[in-house]
């Protein structure tokens, strides 16, 4: 902000907002149009000519893109988009599932004033001859108890009550932990909505299932409930209807119960950041603040890629933190004072570069014993030598213009560390007018795309002799294989306990890929995809890769981020949805919305592979995850797992998937 | 709806999963501790890094966001128990393994004799990057359970050895470094001092959307009508600086704002700069103002400049800029300025109310290097790297800005400006074969026919299968009556989508047009089979009249 420029409040511009002057997509997007969001793939209006129209004179400045647009549009490599696009079936499930939502959201604010209870309250909610089960299951089972936590869960196989004066008794029980709480919590996600046949007598029904969460601070610490809820409703309302459907059926299952006498995190952002000048002015500072101020974009900015790198840049013992920022913002390099507090030391260390970045790594790349610092902006990799008390850049390494992560490894094992970043969209001179990330290329596929970016391999060839050189061997060691696939992560790991580290890449709209390091005694280190063969492709939004022994047996898994999606998940559970695909098909896309993965390592060393214990484990539910990681939160050996999420929060409430 | 700022699976919560492995009664399903380990911030979150921050011997996190606050600090204060832990940082020799040490498998052995079997091993890998955008630390943190003691820990060191280094002599509860192959674990020393940590949520100020947007790309300002309270054109001299105000009479910020123009009057004359105000009062249907109301609140403060009424071309103009230029694509609020350069560039964009000493300072903007306003532009102090790499990216950038203007302009019908941008999106030799094609769509419009065959012809040598270029140039070689080079075009579409039926009639067209009659028929039949197949009875019908039209002498 200039000298001199007002703090004054905003004027009064919503008078005008709208009328005045509009801009294009101001309009509202219909209900399907949000929900499909999560099928970005064509829901703009994208459609392929009809076959054998009469042929028209293009005059392509007129009709111009639109035209020539059908006609790319038409090529039968095309045809996937039609394949994708939900858009095309009608979806009253999902007014079914708005209105199942909003009856369950009343009923949950219900149990969390505590003051849940008569029959006038329910009424509301209940059909005649509903029947129900305990919303907290009576008698609990304890399946873990440590000083940081306990644990109970439904004893499987227990039944509910069948009478509405009992879901009374339900309600109120649900409601007596909640009656004094603090920083009250509910949430359902609705993920699968059934309609029931007309043909059958009585009213028209449907059922629908939901993920519901209750949490809160309690006398007794912090309370948190999770459960599925089964529901069956009285009426099938029209799309216009004003009644809102009653309960005819609840049934409860997988109950959860975890309490805490505190929260475990405590937020300690302002004890450690608000003694340095750059919090209040850029790190409190959100996106769209920003957005509205730099006249620049690339692709991803929007997002938001601030990159989080911890490594030890002046040898004084304690991690400091550099931080990436969007263009015409600089990063920030912090480093930990001696009491744990961040100062901001970017211009000192000459790093507080304005260029877009994305993600840094602190490392030594000359092993000379001090961290150098690799940053991935738009279009490559900044290479920058620790010369004590400052860095000085040494290269600026093409790649792929929209990076995202940058990760380090020695993979030919010759003593210095390598960089290998990863690329999300192949450079292009337009973008898309899409919904929300904007792949719409022509050739674009929603659940298996291979036109993204290249990921690129660089191998260290510092010496004294060449100074700092660097050189592309994406394609010499054979990570050009399927390497277009719109990447957002890579994780180093050993999968076979050979020695040698293998990776794994974690990609958008579909298969992931394994790496597996083919170096032996005397041969160079090679990379052969294998995730088909190890079961480890995870079709689906992939955004994160990590690795981490979470069973204990001494071979390393994976936990993946994806994208959960309670809408992708009500729709591709129903049979109008793409009636022509096959099974395997359909289930990729439900599995496309099913949200996070955990593969477990099968532990065979000739012949890597890998279970999917996700659903098990019950881990799946990360929302739009972005960083999923295991952390060993509670010190007892055993990885936990973090889960960092959401995707755009604006000061309008759009789609909620 | 990324663009205009809107919430797309927003304020959603982070959440986090504990493993039950300790438990069998868990049967190997984690618990959701979501709200329990108070890490549920609804926040956009990207980045996760791990570390103990405070040497407490259990790991904070370092949470990056997409919102603000864009980084939280979340301190580990979960009661552990008597649950124990171990700190490892590797040192590589440097020459065979990296000196980081990154992927060197640790295994932390614990002496819990009498436990269960399979004993539950610990087995970390050094990483630096994973998860999305982080680096999480490299100091390696173990969770040892109730374990009493430490027998041992083995590193497999990263290089070509792979070899196993054992240490012993380590307690639980200390932080060590490991040097390869010393065998000794060294203590790391403690530190002294830490902060308090005051647990504290942030406290975001509110949204603002008063803001001055110097621009990087200039871009020439665009037709649109300037009109006085007459009606009449207004004519800004050639060769001054021109302030564009918006404004409306209902707005408080507004007048107070054109009070201040008028108090420095004499400062705005000498410094050459032109200001003309336009009430947007009354545009579309607004009704929230009386006629005259505008020009009344001028005369009220004796207004010095120009001034008049924006019409819904200028605003819309304006606006369209402002998308073109800049992210987030909402509406413009009132007052907002923009400040053309004496070229009658548009050098910056003022959203809410400015001031005079902020824009006569700003009449410097357009002048000096991309670099140079970069710079300028940016809201936080910082450096631009120089690098030819980075200016590569920078002229990709601003060649990009171009077209997305060019494309603005070119929807707003003024084909001259669309054709200004489009030029300039090849200005600095970037491939760009869409800038290409849409100067080919411009000279179309124009009836120019040889300049569209050449735009057309420069966008195929960057992108030969683009089949919608061979499309338009087979289109505009008939025009230009040369027919077998349309056919040309024609088949290449063909070759790049065999199914589109419309193009096979044309290639028919072409080639009786060139004389090819029995090339002509063939083509007709085969396009006929097509649309039989496809069982289209219109295009049946136009196939079936043109192949009686050629097989007639």
């Amino acid at each position: 902000m200039p000298a001199g420029s007002p703090s004054a409040e905003d004027p009064p511009h919503r008078r005008a907002e709208g009328r005045l002057l509009p801009w294009p997509g101001s309009g509202t997007r219909g209900v399907l149009a949000l929900l499909t969001g999560w099928l970005l793939s064509s829901c703009d209006g994208k459609k392929g000519a009809e076959a054998g129209e009469e042929p028209r004179n293009l005059e392509p400045a007129a009709q111009g893109k639109s035209a020539l647009g059908e006609l790319a549009g038409q090529n039968p490599v095309h045809t996937w988009q039609k394949v994708d696009d939900p858009a095309a079936d009608g979806w009253e499930s999902e007014i079914l599932a708005e209105q199942a939502k909003k009856q369950l959201g009343k009923l949950g604010a219900l149990i969390l004033s505590g003051k849940a209870g008569t029959a006038e309250d329910l009424a509301p909610f209940l059909a005649r001859g509903f029947s129900g089960s305990q919303l907290v299951p009576p008698r609990p089972l304890v399946v873990f108890n440590d000083a940081t936590v306990w644990v109970e869960r439904a004893p499987a196989g227990e039944k509910g009550l069948e009478i509405s004066t009992d879901f009374q008794a339900a309600v109120k029980a649900a409601a007596r932990e909640f009656s004094s709480a603090q920083e009250t919590y509910a949430e359902f996600k609705v993920v699968e909505v059934a309609t029931e046949g007309d043909s059958t007598e009585g009213p028209p029904a449907f059922t629908s299932r939901q993920i519901v969460s209750f949490s809160g601070k309690t006398g007794e610490g912090v309370v948190e409930h999770h459960a599925t809820w089964v529901t069956r409703w009285s009426q099938r309302a029209k799309v216009d209807a004003d009644s809102p459907p009653k309960l005819t059926s609840l049934e409860v299952q997988d109950f959860e119960r975890a309490v805490s006498k505190r929260s475990w995190f405590a937020d300690g952002s302002g004890a450690v950041m608000d003694g340095d000048p750059v919090y209040s002015a850029q790190i409190l500072r959100g996106m769209n603040h920003w957005l509205e101020r730099i006249p620049y974009r690339a692709s991803l900015n929007p997002m938001g890629t601030p990159g989080v790198a911890l490594g030890d840049v002046n040898g004084d013992g304690l991690d400091d933190l550099y931080l990436c920022q969007e263009p015409g913002l600089p990063n920030r390099l912090f480093v930990q004072e001696p009491d744990g507090r961040l100062k901001d030391q970017s211009v000192k260390w000459g790093v507080d570069w304005l260029q877009d970045s994305r993600s840094a790594l602190l490392v030594d790349l000359d092993n000379d014993g001090r961290q150098d610092l690799a940053v991935a902006i738009f279009g490559g990799i900044v290479v920058a030598q620790n010369m004590g008390s400052r860095f000085e850049i040494r290269a600026v390494l093409p790649t792929s213009e929209s990076t995202t992560s940058l990760t380090a490894v020695d993979y030919d094992r010759d003593g210095r560390l390598d960089l290998y970043v990863c690329a999300y969209d192949q450079d292009r001179n337009t973008e898309a007018d899409a919904p929300a990330l904007g792949p719409l290329g022509g050739r674009f596929v929603f659940h298996d795309a291979v036109d993204g970016g290249p990921n690129t391999l660089y191998r260290n060839d510092i010496s004294a002799a060449s100074g700092w050189r660097f050189t592309d061997t994406t394609a010499a060691s054979g990570l050009d294989q399927d390497n277009t696939r719109w990447s957002f992560s890579a994780a180093w790991d050993d999968v076979d306990n050979d020695g040698d580290p293998d990776l794994y890449v974690a990609n958008d709209y579909g298969r992931n890929c394994l790496y597996r390091n083919e170096a032996g005694p005397g041969v160079a280190a090679k990379f052969r995809n294998i995730a088909g063969a190890a079961g480890a492709e995870d079709p689906a939004s992939g955004m994160s890769a990590a690795w981490g022994d979470y069973d204990r047996d001494g071979w390393m898994d994976l936990y993946i981020g994806n994208m959960f999606s309670s809408a992708g998940s009500r729709i591709t559970r129903q049979a109008q949805f793409k009636p022509h695909l096959d099974s395997g098909l359909r289930r990729t896309f439900q599995h496309f919305a099913r949200g996070n993965t955990l593969l477990r390592n099968l532990a065979r060393p000739d012949q890597p592979g890998f279970e999917d214990t996700s659903v098990a484990a019950a881990v799946t539910i990360g929302r739009w995850a972005w960083s999923s990681n295991f952390v060993d939160l509670n010190n007892d050996g055993w990885e936990d797992i973090v889960v960092a999420n959401g995707y755009l929060t604006g000061d309008e409430d759009g789609g909620d998937l | 709806m990324m663009n205009a700022g809107r919430s797309f699976s927003g304020h959603e919560r982070n959440c986090a999963f504990l493993n039950t492995g300790a438990s069998s009664e868990a049967r190997g399903r984690f618990a959701n501790v979501s709200a329990v380990s108070g890490l549920h911030f609804d926040d956009d979150a990207r980045a996760l890094a791990a570390a103990d921050w405070d040497h407490d011997g259990d790991l904070d996190l370092w949470i990056s966001n997409r919102n603000a606050p864009r980084l939280r600090f979340l301190r580990n204060d979960s009661p552990t128990g008597n649950k124990r832990w171990i700190g490892i940082q590797l040192t590589g020799n440097g020459t065979t393994c990296n000196r980081d040490a990154i992927g060197a498998r640790v295994e932390v052995v614990c002496g819990n004799s009498g436990a269960t079997t399979p004993v539950p091993r610990s087995v970390r890998t050094l990483r630096a990057g994973d998860g999305f955008l982080s680096q999480s630390s490299k100091w390696l943190h173990f969770g040892l359970g109730e374990a009493q003691a430490v027998k041992k820990v083995l590193v497999r060191w990263p290089d070509q050895e792979s070899r196993v280094e054992e240490f012993t002599g380590l307690e639980a509860g200390k932080r060590y470094v490991l040097a390869q192959g010393t065998g000794r674990a060294m203590q790391a020393p403690k530190r002294s001092e830490v902060v308090k940590f005051e647990s504290s949520s942030p406290v975001v100020p509110p949204a603002s959307r008063v803001g001055r947007v110097p621009l990087v790309t200039l871009v020439p300002r665009p037709r649109m009508e300037l009109n006085d309270f007459a009606g009449q054109p207004l004519a800004p001299a050639a060769g001054k600086p021109v302030l564009i105000n918006l404004w409306a009479s209902w707005c408080a910020p507004c007048l107070a704002e054109l009070a201040e123009f008028r108090e420095h009057a004499e400062e705005i004359r000498k410094a050459g700069l032109e200001v003309i105000a336009l009430s947007v009062d009354g545009l579309e249907d607004d009704k929230s103002a009386p006629r005259d109301a505008a020009r009344k609140a001028l005369d009220k403060i004796a207004w010095p400049f120009a001034s008049g009424m924006a019409t819904a071309q200028t605003a819309a103009t304006l606006q369209s800029h402002h998308d073109a230029l800049i992210s987030l694509n909402r509406p413009l609020p009132v007052p907002a300025s923009f400040l053309f350069d004496a070229r009658g560039r548009l050098a910056v964009i003022y959203k809410g109310p400015t001031d005079v000493k902020t824009v006569l300072a700003d009449l410097i903007h357009a002048e000096g290097n991309r670099e140079e306003r970069w710079v300028r532009a940016a809201p936080l102090p910082g450096t631009s790297i120089d690098h030819p790499a980075i200016r590569k990216n920078a002229d990709r950038i601003e060649s990009i800005v171009h077209f997305r203007n060019g494309l603005a302009q070119e929807r707003a019908k003024d084909f001259e400006f669309a054709a200004y941008h489009y030029a300039a999106a090849l200005a600095h030799r970037i491939e760009f074969p869409e800038a290409h094609r849409s100067l080919g769509n411009l000279s179309l419009l124009r009836k120019d026919w040889p300049a569209a065959a050449g735009h057309y012809e420069s966008a195929l040598a960057l992108e030969p299968d683009d089949p919608a270029t061979h499309y338009a140039l087979g289109d505009t070689y008939r025009k230009m009556s040369q027919f077998d080079k349309a056919a040309a075009r024609y088949r290449e579409v063909l070759r790049i989508n065999p199914q589109h039926l419309d193009t096979r009639v044309k290639l028919a067209d072409s080639l009786a047009e060139a004389g090819h009659r029995e090339d002509a028929i063939a083509a007709a039949r085969e396009a006929l089979a097509m649309a039989r197949t496809a069982k289209n009875d219109r295009l049946i019908a136009v196939l079936e009249a043109r192949l009686r039209d050629y097989q007639q002498p």
